[in-house]
């Protein structure tokens, strides 16, 4: 996708992440701009997890996500108790525990999930940038603390 | 009992058989702003399909609705989700697909 399309159909779906659904969802927002989306995930008693999406050609292909702590420093290993959607293993692109979710680039190009392509999701309302975050959050919540 | 005090104790039922609501998306907030008041017998899918309809939402059926952080049931009313007062329900996709340790 041209990047300029990519750019706008960006700024289309993170305009409505704004404070206040941050602050209902108990989110940080670190940075919303072209082609970064970089969110924390806070409560009370759990260790946050901060993500970073590389929308860089959005939406052709899905976001690169990474996992970071709190500092923004890549996490080269998982919190404990994380649902089975944050994989502990090294991707064999990053080397780095990764989002096996559909929705990630890091899922869709791994060796073991070719066969389910992006393509027939990336226009679903559940695979905006929007609801592919809010999948996210609630496979963190998911998880035991 | 006072015709007065019947109709403070009716005002009073009324007040607590209604709800204020507000859904919470990532397409945006139903009302924009503020929140609605709705009976606290109605399902709450009634307020959701209206949501749906103003934020352009057409592909729901997976999501799952929580009011701070309990997942509650659409098909059920307010009251019988034991909710009341001022309700922020939130509302978007659930934990997808993928996972597998092998991957």
């Amino acid at each position: 996708m041209h990047e300029l399309l990519s750019q706008r159909l960006f700024d289309e779906q993170v305009k409505h992440l704004t404070p206040r659904l941050a602050q209902s969802r108990g989110w940080v927002v670190h940075q919303v701009s072209y082609p970064i989306l970089d969110f924390e995930f806070q409560t009370e008693g759990r260790t946050p997890i901060r993500l970073r999406l590389n929308c860089q050609n959005w939406n052709t292909q899905p976001p690169s996500i990474d996992l970071l702590d709190s500092a923004g420093a890549y996490l080269q290993k998982l919190p404990g108790g994380m649902s089975l959607v944050f994989n502990p293993s090294a991707h064999e692109r990053t080397g780095r525990p990764f989002v096996c979710m559909r929705g990630s680039l890091e899922y869709h190009t791994h060796p073991s999930h070719l066969s389910d392509p992006w393509e027939g999701l990336r226009t679903s309302d559940n695979y905006t940038l929007g609801g592919i975050l809010t999948q996210l959050w609630h496979a963190w919540q998911n998880g035991q603390t | 009992m006072t015709v007065a005090d019947k109709e403070h104790e009716q005002k009073g039922h009324d007040q607590g058989d209604k709800v204020e609501v507000a859904i919470v998306t990532t397409s945006g907030f139903y009302p924009e702003t503020g929140f609605i008041q709705v009976p606290a017998n109605q399902k709450v899918e009634v307020e959701l399909k209206k949501a749906a309809k103003s934020l352009n939402l057409t592909d729901t059926s997976n999501w799952v609705v929580k009011v701070a952080g309990r997942t509650i049931d659409p098909n059920h009313s307010y009251t019988e989700n034991q909710l009341s007062g001022e309700v922020e329900i939130d509302w978007g996709p659930r934990e997808g697909g993928g996972g597998q340790r092998d991957a």
